[in-house]
């Protein structure tokens, strides 16, 4: 092969355009991507590297480095990557190689795979991923409450619906609404036990933000504007999300980037810190014996690599579980399940590489010997079910609050009657 | 007053004793030594390091102008320069120094144990005892009293708890009741010489520092591989203590990491990895796998290139280009896993008994709190600020610095720079030279052993394990006992050691010894030590004999111990066989010319002799050019960015103005005769000879550039030399400003299969060159092809400062080098990215190549006439120890600095340049100096005036007496190499020492 002309195909401004259109919450002359030292901590961090084709993280930065901005923008690493930010946790040069990738897939005119961009689109037209109407959410809503109606034996429980003055907004996935109804009843019966103020509202309770994986900072900030607009209206002090991961971290991260200081004046608490701090303060009592089987977790990268909640699930397990295991590596040291990064709306272009990732992870449970695993996100969770599937585990996948839910102690009076 | 008893701190103490200074030596812990006294070899020579320090930490501890200050740090410094109040604060040792005599009785009994902290918490000890078994002084401490039971419970209570080492001791030297104590001391001037913290890893959470049992730091391994360690030298692994198959190294662990803090590069680790790595080898009984993981190569000094090589070539090592990301749990128990990328691009796994992590260096915290206290600015890493031309200054006036307190450095880097600050520190009290000193002490009286019957005593060395671990030592010594005259024998585990040396005097006084004989190392290093143990006891120094059964026996028959241990009694029979016949020999003095020879008008010579004038020292500077300069003349701003040529016109405006300095450009020398304290030089200048005499000479004749043949030097006009290039930078050329792209190439010349040696300064050359091109013109696309980037220490920083303003780096082998051509009148330059594996080529508007800096062209001449090496690595001059005399000859009174010793940078000339001043005001000092002992003598009755020892003696010793025809020796001159004795047809001449009847009687030993 004829030796490139580097005069002709080097982009030499192209590593500074990136750091201008990248979103920082912190000073962005420390993070300079002319760093590098491709040194190789960053492909040996990766767990994917050599597992999938086009997926070392030290050529993509050295494509950047050398200004080779039309291979980097058709390289495949691009959209493979699931931004999980393992590799660069001991980047000496400091680089955040997820926000990098976000940043060329969200502003350089790139258009996502499969329906990564169409869901983004759809959330915005809706008000939320799924287009679930008002009406739907209202009539879903209505026929749980019905449902913990009779559990409760209480005819005139319900679930708080645009309670202006609440403490709380509980923002949900869209899935629960249309999928998953029965996790509606889960983290209700968590609420109640620990007798918050809380509500939900019909027009802002998507937890979602795909402007996080197609990075575009534009279309996230109108996303989570949803939310926003929607909790000044009612009051609230506390927005607290159901288990997602990449909601959280855009919630977190959004406040500080897509928001001035004060516009958003909330609290963001995922429910696994949430459900950790009512058993620490004895706002809910749990029981342990009511989940005997062995259980473990996964770490999602958004709450635990990059939102910090590291011992939170581990502390709920311990309290929810007789018998929790970890798996290894774990806490920030986790592998990502395979589908992070947008990576299951990006549909068929990545199932091949997405499945190969996941075997890592099918390896790591099963070594835990354990029959539940826990995924307090709704990506990862997904993921690992195809996983699941595809590696014919036979494990149980849940969240958290499936394990807390079961685990309540009511007080006399409360709670489920079906028992009795 | 010296702060900080480490290599650096002793060198400058000891340097600055020897130049007519009382010396305050002020130590934090209990003993002096510092770091190196825990290590176990040193690069890049694998001398044991304890046994070329404890020469030194003994000298320091005998001087009697050196006064050790332990437990004490600097509180507060009050006062100007040459007028100080310092306030310092002495933690209670709990024990008298005066009365200990370290037997450990009391450590016996003692209840307390602790971590022992000189093994890094290795090992346990008691809580009273010797920081380390060699300690200076050798007196015992209480390190940690909050954990001594009668100094908690006992003092609480008012009761009598335990107090079970007061007891115990005989000497009644125990005390209980002693107190903190703070105090004042006036002195002239500081240096701080503090040292350095090691970096803590267990913060790398990655790393399962602390928590994987097998994980230890590079200072760890040290004390694993250390005789006096832990596991007595034998390679375990801490898990377990089994012998581990593979060991890993992982650099840069707290060094050139930006998410830390620690961005500089720590500057040593490199050449240390190796160094573990090889002795590890050494020691292991089986074939042990040693990889080493890492981004740069940085072995940089003299002789370390050459080292890396060996490394590679000869031992074995393997060295991985991959900065490690994690460690994990390996398949076997205690084992670990490293999943590494290689340089291309493969992933690897591979397992490990035993991981090292290479820990950088720190500023020392301590010192950063006495840096506050005293008013001392630090730089951004809280390192001692300091600028190139004024490298062991600190903010304050009247406080010096050197050592790894000023910025990572390997110990030859912390000795020069220490007798730099001597030197600094004498300039600025040369007044008051020899005004505070301690009368020297009454020379013993000699004792007369004339005609007395030989009664030898007999002290055999394990030297830790070098030798102990090989050679029998019990049964060389029970067998010599039995020898004729043998009237003691005795073993130790380092003879050399101070403890030791209280023994041997004590029973040179019991058993009436009237001939000592060591068997030990060599007497290279140690005979000195030994001879003044003697004299100390009254005993003629000479009737000491060396019996070497380390190098010549333990090291080289390895594998044989019974051989090894016959062998080792034969060396000592043969000793002592010797000094039956051994006669006591008497010194002679000589006066000294208190002038001094500067050869060389560069920054290092004008530094050293502006500090002898300013000492008060007549100089002679000889420049062979008509200006002086030298290289710095083509240098025009540092890396730093410090402005050359101006501070070369204040130099030279000083040195010519120095009324005590008289300047010969142009000059040439024609001769040179004559010994330390006493040479004539013939110069000639302008086609007239003069004659200089001087009591001491320091070689800085400087270097030169490569004028290359390679990438199309001397053929197109675009590619030029760095410093070429440079000058193009400083005018400002439009070549330069209207560029679009400016390539540099490293190693040019340098690293080379006939150049081995690396030429130090070429990475932070070009990273100069490439930010001063940036700066000009900041749109010009500037490429750097290199091997290894060698930006050691804060130099990493510019590095990094020119990535970050987009300089493009990429790195080449040497098997794929860069192509340089001319394609229609286009410069082009094709390289290969070593990541991506995709070839490039670059148009090129200026191509700077980093050419190897080259020996001076005259050294060979200079070498033989002032009688040393002048031919090392192509014609670089040979220092006396690579590690501890960094600026000595082996000929007294020669001393060497800049270029002329290797490869420097402007502020490490300076250095070394006040460095050789200091060493050698150490000779102008003195009005006498001491020679003769076992020197040549001629028996001028069997003389027969043939006068072939004339033109035979090397050193030009021997002097032919006219009028009684016959020869003679100048006892100051003969270093008594027996020449002349082997020559002379009519067994006139004998060597004191070396007998006729002295070597029969060892050769029948031998063959007995």
């Amino acid at each position: 092969m004829e030796a490139k002309k580097l005069n002709e195909v080097r982009d030499p401004k192209f590593r500074d355009e990136i750091v201008e259109k990248m979103c920082f919450h912190d000073d962005k002359a420390k993070f300079n991507l002319n760093y590098c030292l491709s040194c190789g901590t960053c492909a040996a961090g990766c767990y994917f590297t050599d597992l999938v084709e086009n997926h070392d993280p030290r050529k993509f930065m050295r494509k950047i480095a050398l200004g080779l901005k039309d291979e980097v923008l058709n390289d495949p690493f691009v959209w493979l990557c699931n931004m999980c930010g393992r590799c660069t946790m001991n980047c000496p040069g400091n680089i955040p190689l997820a926000n990098v990738v976000r940043t060329v897939r969200g502003q350089f005119g790139l258009t996502a795979p499969g329906h990564l961009q169409k869901v983004a689109e759809t959330h915005m037209e809706t008000g939320n991923q799924m287009a679930v109407t008002e009406e739907d959410f209202l009539d879903t809503i209505d026929w749980m409450q019905e449902e913990l109606q009779e559990e409760f034996g209480d005819p005139n429980f319900t679930i708080p619906v645009n309670v202006e003055g609440a403490e709380i907004l509980f923002i949900a996935h869209p899935r629960e609404i249309k999928y998953y109804p029965e996790d509606i009843k889960s983290w209700t019966k968590v609420m109640v036990n620990a007798k918050e103020s809380w509500t939900l509202c019909p027009t802002a309770f998507d937890v979602t933000n795909f402007g996080l994986f197609n990075g575009r900072d534009d279309e996230a900030r109108k996303i989570m504007d949803f939310t926003i607009n929607e909790a000044k209206r009612l009051g609230v002090k506390r927005i607290v999300m159901t288990e997602c991961g990449h909601g959280y971290w855009a919630y977190k991260w959004g406040q500080k980037v897509w928001y001035k200081e004060g516009e958003c004046p909330f609290t963001f608490e995922h429910f696994v810190e949430y459900m950790a701090d009512l058993i620490k303060t004895g706002k809910i009592k749990v029981d342990k014996s009511k989940n005997p089987q062995t259980v473990t977790i996964h770490d999602p990268c958004n709450t635990v690599r990059k939102g910090g909640l590291i011992e939170e699930g581990r502390y709920i397990l311990e309290n929810v579980a007789e018998n929790f295991v970890d798996m290894w590596p774990n806490r920030e040291y986790n592998i990502c399940c395979g589908g992070g990064g947008g990576a299951l709306p990006m549909g068929d272009w990545v199932k091949e590489a997405r499945m190969k990732k996941g075997k890592l992870k099918a390896d790591q449970m099963m070594a835990t010997g354990a029959e539940i695993c826990c995924a307090p996100c709704h990506n990862c969770y997904d993921q690992l079910n195809d996983i699941n599937k595809e590696y014919k585990l036979g494990m149980k996948i849940k969240h958290l609050h499936h394990l807390v839910a079961n685990a309540l102690i009511w007080e006399e009076g409360t709670g489920p009657k079906t028992e009795e | 007053m010296v702060v900080g008893g480490g290599i650096a701190g002793v060198q400058a103490s000891l340097d600055l004793a020897e130049a007519g200074y009382y010396v305050y030596l002020v130590e934090r812990s209990s003993a002096i030594g510092g770091t190196m006294a825990a290590l176990d070899k040193t690069f890049p020579t694998n001398d044991c390091s304890m046994c070329i320090l404890s020469p030194k930490l003994v000298e320091c501890g005998r001087h009697p102008n050196i006064e050790i200050v332990t437990l004490a740090s600097l509180v507060d410094l009050q006062g100007e320069p040459g007028n100080f109040k310092a306030t310092l604060i002495q933690a209670p040792r709990y024990v008298d120094g005066d009365k200990c005599v370290a037997c450990g009785d009391c450590a016996a009994k003692c209840p307390v144990k602790i971590s022992d902290e000189f093994n890094e918490g290795l090992a346990i000890k008691k809580i009273i005892g010797n920081k380390y078994a060699q300690a200076v002084p050798n007196t015992y401490a209480i390190s940690h009293p909050e954990k001594c039971l009668y100094l908690t419970k006992g003092v609480q209570t008012g009761k009598e708890v335990c107090k079970l080492c007061v007891k115990a001791c005989n000497k009644d030297a125990i005390n209980l009741n002693d107190k903190e104590k703070t105090f004042n001391l006036d002195i002239g001037a500081v240096i701080l010489a503090p040292g350095f913290d090691e970096f803590e890893p267990a913060s790398l959470k990655s790393f399962g520092y602390g928590v994987y049992k097998n994980v230890v730091t590079s200072i760890e391994f040290e004390r694993i591989l250390s005789a006096s360690g832990p596991f007595s030298g034998h390679l375990v692994r801490p898990s377990d203590h089994t012998e581990p198959k593979k060991v890993a190294w992982i650099q840069c662990v707290g060094s050139r990491d930006r998410r830390i803090g620690c961005n500089y590069c720590s500057s040593v680790c490199c050449t240390y990895a190796i160094k573990e790595a090889m002795i590890a080898k050494e020691h292991s009984a089986t074939p042990l796998d040693t990889a080493i993981f890492f981004m740069d190569m940085r072995t940089y000094g003299k002789g370390f290139e050459a080292y890396y090589n060996r490394a590679q070539n000869e031992t074995g090592i393997r060295f991985v280009r991959s900065r490690i990301f994690e460690l994990a749990p390996g398949s076997t128990e205690d084992s670990l896993k490293i999943r590494y990328s290689d340089e291309d691009g493969e992933i690897k796994n591979e397992e490990f008994d035993m991981v090292v992590l290479s820990v950088g260096l720190q500023p020392s915290k301590s010192a950063i709190e006495m840096a506050g206290k005293i008013g001392v600015e630090l730089n951004k890493y809280n390192f001692a600020d300091t600028t190139n031309f004024t490298p062991v200054e600190t903010s304050r006036s009247g406080v010096f610095i050197c050592g790894a307190f000023q910025s990572p450095m390997d110990i030859p880097t912390s000795v020069m720079q220490a007798s730099a600050a001597a030197a600094a520190a004498g300039t600025l009290l040369a007044e008051a030279r020899g005004t505070a000193l301690k009368a020297a002490a009454e020379p013993t009286v000699e004792l007369d052993v004339a005609g007395e019957e030989p009664r030898v005593g007999v002290f055999v060395c394990n030297c830790g394990i070098n030798i102990g671990s090989v050679v029998s030592v019990p049964e060389v010594r029970d067998y010599v006992a039995t020898l004729p005259n043998v009237v003691y024998a005795e073993e130790n585990l380092y003879t050399c050691s101070s403890d030791t040396q209280d023994k041997i005097k004590e029973a040179i006084k019991t058993h009436k010894l009237n001939r000592v004989v060591v068997s030990a190392c060599t007497p290279r290093t140690h005979e000195p030590l030994f001879r003044a143990t003697c004299a100390e006891a009254g005993l003629n120094p000479y009737l000491f004999e060396f019996g070497n059964i380390r190098e010549h026996c333990s090291w080289v028959h390895m594998k044989d111990k019974e051989a090894a241990t016959q062998k080792a009694k034969e060396i000592t029979a043969r000793a002592i066989a010797k000094a039956r016949l051994l006669d006591p020999l008497h010194t002679v003095t000589i006066g000294v010319n208190k002038s001094a020879l500067v050869i060389g008008g560069g920054i290092a010579g004008m530094n050293a002799a502006l500090d002898l004038a300013t000492q008060g020292f007549e100089v002679s500077l000889l420049e062979k050019s008509d200006a002086l300069g030298g290289m710095a003349r083509r240098i025009h701003f540092t890396l730093e960015g410090m402005n050359v040529t101006s501070y070369l016109e204040g130099l030279v405006s000083a040195v010519t103005a120095n009324p005590k300095i008289k300047v010969y450009t142009g000059a040439q020398i024609k001769d040179a005769v004559g010994y330390v304290g006493n040479f004539t030089t013939t110069v000639e200048v302008g086609g007239k000879t003069e004659e200089i005499n001087h009591g001491a000479v320091v070689i800085a004749i400087g270097g030169r550039e490569l004028k290359t043949t390679e990438y199309m030097y001397g053929q197109d006009a675009r590619v030029m030399t760095g410093l070429e290039l440079e000058e193009e930078i400083a005018k400002g050329s439009d070549k330069v400003k209207n560029a679009k792209n400016i390539v540099m190439i490293n190693c040019v010349g340098s690293r080379e299969p006939d150049r081995v040696y690396c030429s130090r300064v070429c990475c932070s050359e070009s990273v100069k060159n490439a930010l001063k091109v940036k700066e000009l013109n900041p749109d010009a696309n500037v490429y750097v092809l290199y091997r290894d980037m060698r930006t050691y220490g804060f130099k990493e920083d510019y590095y990094e400062a020119a990535r970050g303003k987009g300089v493009m780096f990429l790195r080449f082998d040497p098997g794929n080098k860069p192509v340089v051509a001319n394609d229609g009148g286009k410069l082009t330059v094709a390289v290969t990215d070593p990541i991506l594996k995709e070839a490039f080529t670059i148009d090129a508007d200026m191509v700077g190549l980093a050419v190897a800096t080259l020996p001076p062209e005259d050294s060979k001449g200079i070498a033989q006439l002032y009688k040393v090496t002048g031919e090392y690595e192509g014609g670089f001059f040979l220092e006396a120890h690579m590690k501890l005399r960094p600026v000595d000859f082996a000929t007294d009174g020669v001393f060497l600095a800049g270029l002329a010793h290797g490869p420097k940078f402007i502020e490490e000339s300076i250095a070394q340049g006040r460095a050789a001043a200091a060493r050698a005001a150490t000779v102008l000092t003195k009005d006498q100096l001491v020679g003769g002992g076992a020197v040549a003598k001629v028996d001028k009755e069997k003389c027969s005036g043939c006068r072939v020892c004339v033109t035979l003696c090397p050193y030009n010793a021997i002097t032919f007496l006219e009028e009684e025809n016959v020869a003679e020796v100048n006892e100051v001159l003969c270093k008594g190499c027996g020449t002349c004795v082997a020559a002379c047809p009519s067994k006139a001449t004998q060597a004191m020492g070396f007998k006729d009847e002295q070597i029969f009687a060892e050769i029948e030993a031998f063959l007995a």
